[in-house]
């Protein structure tokens, strides 16, 4: 097993018309031994171009890739001892599985009884062992991913390489395949590098998270410290489901008490007045732009709204309303502004009906406009 | 005749009444008949009917040279030569590779002889080394003992006194005799015997092996010693019948100064090939040795009438009969004869005509040494032979050419077995091409015919029937619900059955008729049983089209099926220009066949100056590398790849670009999968883009293959199966049998043979493919 170690890594496209495009701006990023580390960003964030720098796919424009402590710049794929699952799973269509499993051992002139040994091992494993003798085309979608992954495993390769494996599949599929990944993982310790644009994915699955945006990473970190702590708006609004909201206004001070006031001018404009732990962080702010978030869990439908939080209320009307079951998304809008709220699955509220909500202060943030990272 | 499309003329020259075979003069109720040389009689006669008239006019072929040219090199036109000996000489004093031509295409300077590889003018050369290429034997019926007579015999009295004239020949070739041997030998000297000119005598000097190893040569009891380069090869210029070497054009520029050619009309000659005929003078074939007769050959044109022209009312077939005679008659020649005198030509007219026309007076004007030829025809001093007039000569003619003469005469030609390939080519004069097999011989050949044709024929249909059921297997699920109206989707079938069906099986059927009888054209065809196979098992040079096909379609193969999945996989591998390499490659595909095959015959010139000799020259320039013109078409060891290479070219674009899209299917990661696996770009070749692209190279093989089985058309083109029999392939074999010598039976029952061959190797394919399916479902 290996830890990956990233530095100041570049890549360069030849652009169409001869100017080059710069997608991945030097990030460094260390991958520990044993670590299940996801890559989540948008579509085009260079995520799958470091992975692919990383298993020799793509040629490195700059900065270095080190796995268990060598530098691997210049060394083909197939001698880096990484494995790689695919999102379109990239299976030999005119072999078995087993023999798909078997090839690359095969070519790696490994003795027979032990190729067989470690395809056993890894069919049982996913299994596979009632589909040794098909061929992929005869495999579902789910199954074909994990012949992928069979493949890779047999392999027993120090850091195995997912790129985007689960988008292929169903939603169904996919929910049960990364739970398989997870214990997977669990199960052989290896180091993961895993790329996805599904945070959920992303937070279920890693030790650690990489969000990358236009080829610059934002933040690294576990999933819960990225939930609670995102170092800036991006990760804020890209990490959860619903996304965070996001008020934009100008810090004021009325009565001795610092207020975030928003930016649209007229009656229903929203002015929440800041607990001691937000004030001290808007001080600096006073009279200036600012960014005020909070996520839809922390925004509280009527009922649970205590006596003592009934005056910091805001008045809005239900948009829409969404039940999941579990929970209830409200869609809400003040007449200029919209934003979320995740409430309890009992709350039944008619499209146009106007409540009050309250704002749960604790777990808000501030952000700065101008450069987007969170205040404090 | 033997086709059955002429009329016979016995309606006006009168009937074998007395059931010898012939019309005798004292038979004929013509006046004209008697007028008619017997042999000339006998030649249009078959089996007592008479089916053409002779021109009264004969052509002679001799040898034409340029007096000027024989002067300029010191030699007297008066005189000329006599023996090979004589004959030598004077090309080697004709000939100066140096001397300048006005007007030469090819820099060769003069050359003593051009060299045709026709055989009509090849066989005067065994008959002055007293061959007799043809002869005739007959049985006596009483004895029974076979006398060998020459084909232009007219009286048949053996030794001991019996006349055999009322027995049927049966005719021989005898292309590989000594005689003719000696002939070849003569045609490789002429073209590659080495000499020299002995400067301090001006004579030149032939050189022997032995005088090529020494260095050193005795000319008239004096030691000559020379130098490599100062050795000369050949006299002559060969007349391949490619361009800029028309053996009349080379005459008439002065690049030739002799060649065996038609010499009786001198005024004609001298206007076709632009010089002067003054300039032209000509004298028989010399004899081989002192003490043997020259030779001239006399050929003789006949006129007939076609079986549908005599179809019409009597009136006009005697309108058709005055033509006839008239065209043919004397009087007409000599009227022109006249003419010509009175004209003031009279030097251009045959001596002989002057004479019985009554102009003494300008006996005078024709040349001394014609005067001489003329009375030597007259005595026998010079002897005068036919062109065969049996069998088919023409084909046989075509053979000689393109077999053996050819070969001696083409740059390549100084190594060839020309002794193997003269008994080659006798055997085939003999059994089948120019004379029918003898009888006998195919009777011994019945019994085993009849049990390999029943083995095979069965064998066939076995396989037919094994084929029609594989498709049938799965009949019961696909009628279901049709059932209750059959008649639609027969209706559905109709046009594409009634289409395959006049089209393709009638044809085929007829053709398996034919291949049964003595198929004629016109007439009734008489069935014949086996015979046309077991000419057919007997004909080795058909064994051997045989195995030149499977040599082609090697070739073929290597070059048209695999160079495209090459260029498919360097094409995907590109980095850029994939749209301008794909235009590239596919423009061959637009242009038509013809035009490809002929573009590159004018690209294959053998002449130092053909574009690809042009292209071997700069190929020179490298270091190591030394490389000759090359004669490519018209090299035996050449041809089939120069023969395949244009339609592979053509065919490459369109190919690869099919790969291409298949190749195209195989997503990148797979062959990055392949990558981490631990895949080189070879593994990556070999185990996914092969695999992938199977199906489609297995589709493409077949179809290759039974196309390139039957396929001939470049070949046609290029080198009509030549040289030699080196790209005589089954198809172009059948060709030459069907419309060249008009044996459509043997050419059907060839082509029975490879479609048998063929249908054995398709059901092969068709497992093999079901095979390949079936895989391909379970993916």
């Amino acid at each position: 097993m290996a830890n990956v170690t990233i530095e100041n890594l570049t890549k360069i496209y030849p652009g169409e018309k001869g100017s080059p495009v710069k997608v991945v701006h030097g990030i460094n990023l260390e991958i520990r031994d044993r670590e299940f580390m996801v890559l989540v960003g948008p579509s085009g964030c260079g995520k799958s171009t470091t992975l692919r720098m990383i298993a020799g796919l793509e040629e490195i424009s700059g900065g270095t890739v080190k796995i268990g402590g060598r530098m691997v710049n210049d060394v083909l794929p197939k001698d880096r001892d990484i494995a790689m699952v695919f999102q379109n799973y990239a299976l030999y269509p005119h072999m078995t599985v087993y023999d798909n499993m078997a090839f690359g051992l095969k070519l790696r002139k490994i003795p027979g009884a032990e190729i067989k040994a470690r395809v056993r091992e890894a069919s049982a494993m996913l299994g596979l062992d009632d589909y040794l003798d098909r061929k992929p085309k005869a495999l579902s979608g789910g199954q074909r991913q994990r012949v992928a992954v069979g493949r890779a495993i047999v392999r027993k390769p120090a850091v195995f390489l997912f790129d985007e494996p689960l988008s292929n599949l169903d939603a169904k599929m996919r929910v049960s395949m990364r739970a398989e990944i997870s214990k997977l993982h669990a199960r052989l310790g290896a180091t993961m590098i895993y790329v996805t644009h599904d945070q959920v994915e992303a937070m279920t699955m890693g030790s650690r998270i990489c969000v990358m945006k236009d080829g610059h990473i934002m933040q690294v970190d576990e999933p819960l410290n990225l939930y609670n702590k995102p170092a800036n708006m991006f990760v804020a609004g890209f990490i959860g489901s619903p996304p965070m909201n996001f008020f934009h206004g100008t810090i004021q001070e009325s009565a001795g008490k610092l207020q975030f006031v928003e930016a649209n001018q007229g009656e229903s404009r929203i002015s929440i007045v800041l607990d001691e732990r937000l004030g001290t962080k808007a001080a600096p702010y006073l009279g200036r732009q600012i960014v005020f978030g909070i996520r839809p869990e922390d925004v509280r439908d009527a009922p649970t709204v205590s006596p003592s939080e009934s005056a910091r209320a805001i008045a809005v009307r239900v948009e829409v309303s969404e039940p999941m079951g579990a929970e209830t998304f409200l869609y809400l809008g003040t007449g200029a502004t919209s934003f979320i709220a995740r409430v309890s699955p009992t709350t039944r509220l008619p499209p146009g009906q106007q409540i009050k909500v309250t704002l749960n202060l604790a777990n808000a943030h501030l952000f700065d406009p101008a450069s987007e990272r969170i205040i404090g | 005749m033997a086709q059955g499309f002429l009329y016979p003329l016995n309606e006006w020259i009168g009937d074998d009444t007395d059931g010898d075979g012939e019309v005798s003069v004292a038979e004929a109720k013509w006046e004209g008949w008697k007028d008619v040389p017997e042999l000339w009689r006998k030649v249009a006669t078959r089996d007592g009917k008479i089916y053409g008239l002779p021109d009264a006019a004969q052509a002679t072929v001799g040898v034409l040279f340029r007096t000027d040219l024989a002067r300029n090199a010191g030699l007297d036109p008066n005189r000329p030569p006599r023996t090979w000996g004589e004959f030598y000489y004077w090309a080697m004093r004709l000939s100066d590779p140096g001397m300048p031509v006005p007007g030469r295409v090819y820099v060769a300077g003069q050359q003593g002889i051009a060299l045709v590889p026709q055989g009509f003018a090849w066989l005067p050369w065994v008959q002055s080394a007293g061959g007799r290429p043809i002869v005739q034997v007959r049985v006596d019926p009483a004895s029974g003992r076979e006398y060998v007579f020459d084909q232009d015999a007219v009286s048949f009295v053996t030794p001991e006194g019996a006349d055999l004239s009322g027995v049927r020949p049966e005719y021989r070739a005898n292309f590989d005799s000594p005689e003719a041997v000696k002939a070849t030998a003569w045609y490789h000297t002429l073209r590659w015997g080495r000499w020299m000119l002995d400067v301090e005598s001006g004579e030149p000097v032939a050189l022997d092996a032995a005088a090529l190893a020494a260095g050193r040569v005795t000319v008239g009891g004096r030691p000559v010693t020379f130098r490599p380069e100062e050795v000369r090869s050949g006299v002559t210029r060969a007349s391949m019948g490619s361009r800029d070497t028309d053996p009349l054009v080379l005459l008439g520029r002065g690049e030739v100064a002799m060649l065996t050619w038609f010499v009786t009309d001198l005024l004609n000659t001298g206007n076709s090939s632009g010089i002067n005929p003054d300039l032209l003078a000509w004298f028989p074939y010399p004899a081989s040795e002192p003490g043997m007769s020259p030779v001239v050959q006399v050929q003789r044109h006949y006129a007939a009438m076609a079986v549908n022209v005599a179809d019409r009312p009597k009136a006009e077939r005697d309108k058709i009969w005055k033509v006839l005679t008239g065209v043919t008659d004397k009087q007409a020649g000599d009227e022109a004869t006249r003419r010509m005198v009175l004209a003031g030509l009279a030097r251009f007219v045959s001596m002989n005509d002057l004479e019985r026309l009554g102009f003494h007076d300008y006996i005078h004007t024709v040349p001394a040494s014609l005067q001489e030829t003329y009375r030597g025809i007259e005595t026998g001093a010079v002897k005068r032979f036919t062109e065969p007039h049996q069998g088919f000569w023409q084909t046989m003619d075509g053979a000689l050419n393109r077999e053996v003469l050819s070969l001696v005469i083409a740059q390549t030609g100084e190594q060839f077995d020309y002794t193997a390939a003269l008994k080659e080519v006798t055997h085939k004069a003999n059994s089948g091409m120019m004379f029918a097999r003898p009888r006998a011989e195919l009777d011994k050949y019945r019994p085993v015919a009849r049990i390999v044709f029943v083995v095979a024929g069965v064998a066939l249909v076995a396989v037919v029937v094994m084929i029609i059921r594989s498709f049938f297997k799965h009949r019961g699920a696909v009628v279901s619900g049709m059932v209750n109206k059959p008649v639609l989707p027969w209706l559905l079938l109709l046009p594409a059955l009634l289409l395959i069906g006049v089209w393709g099986y009638y044809p085929l059927v007829r053709g398996l008729v034919m291949a049964f009888q003595d198929f004629r054209v016109t007439g009734d065809s008489a069935f014949v049983g086996l015979d046309n196979f077991i000419t057919l098992g007997l004909d080795k040079s058909f064994w051997a089209s045989m195995g030149t096909t499977v040599y082609y379609v090697c070739v073929t193969t290597l070059l048209s099926f695999c160079s495209p999945i090459v260029l498919a996989i360097m094409l995907s591998e590109v980095p850029r220009g994939k749209i301008l390499y794909r235009t590239l490659f596919f423009l061959p595909q637009v242009t038509s066949g013809l035009i490809i095959a002929l573009l590159w015959k004018l690209m294959y010139d053998p002449r130092p100056n053909g574009v690809f000799n042009q292209i071997v020259t700069i190929l020179n320039y490298l270091p190591g590398v030394e490389i000759g013109a090359q004669s490519w078409l018209q090299d035996p060891k050449m041809a089939m790849l120069c023969v395949v290479l244009p339609a592979a070219w053509a065919g490459a674009g369109i190919h690869s670009l099919i790969y291409l899209a298949a190749l195209k299917s195989v997503p990148e990661d797979t062959y990055e999968a392949c990558e981490m696996d631990g895949g080189g770009i070879w593994t990556k070749l070999r185990r996914i883009t092969l695999p992938v692209l199977l199906p489609l190279i297995i589709i493409n093989f077949v179809g290759t293959f039974i196309a390139t089985f039957q396929n001939m058309g470049n070949i046609f083109l290029l080198t009509f199966g030549g040289p030699g029999e080196s790209t005589m392939v089954a198809g172009m074999k059948i060709w030459i049998e069907a419309y060249n010598n008009l044996r459509f039976s043997i050419a059907t029952s060839m082509a029975w043979v490879v479609g048998a061959c063929l249908i054995g190797f398709t059901f092969l394919q068709i497992q093999f493919l079901k095979r390949v399916e079936f895989r391909r479902a379970k993916d």
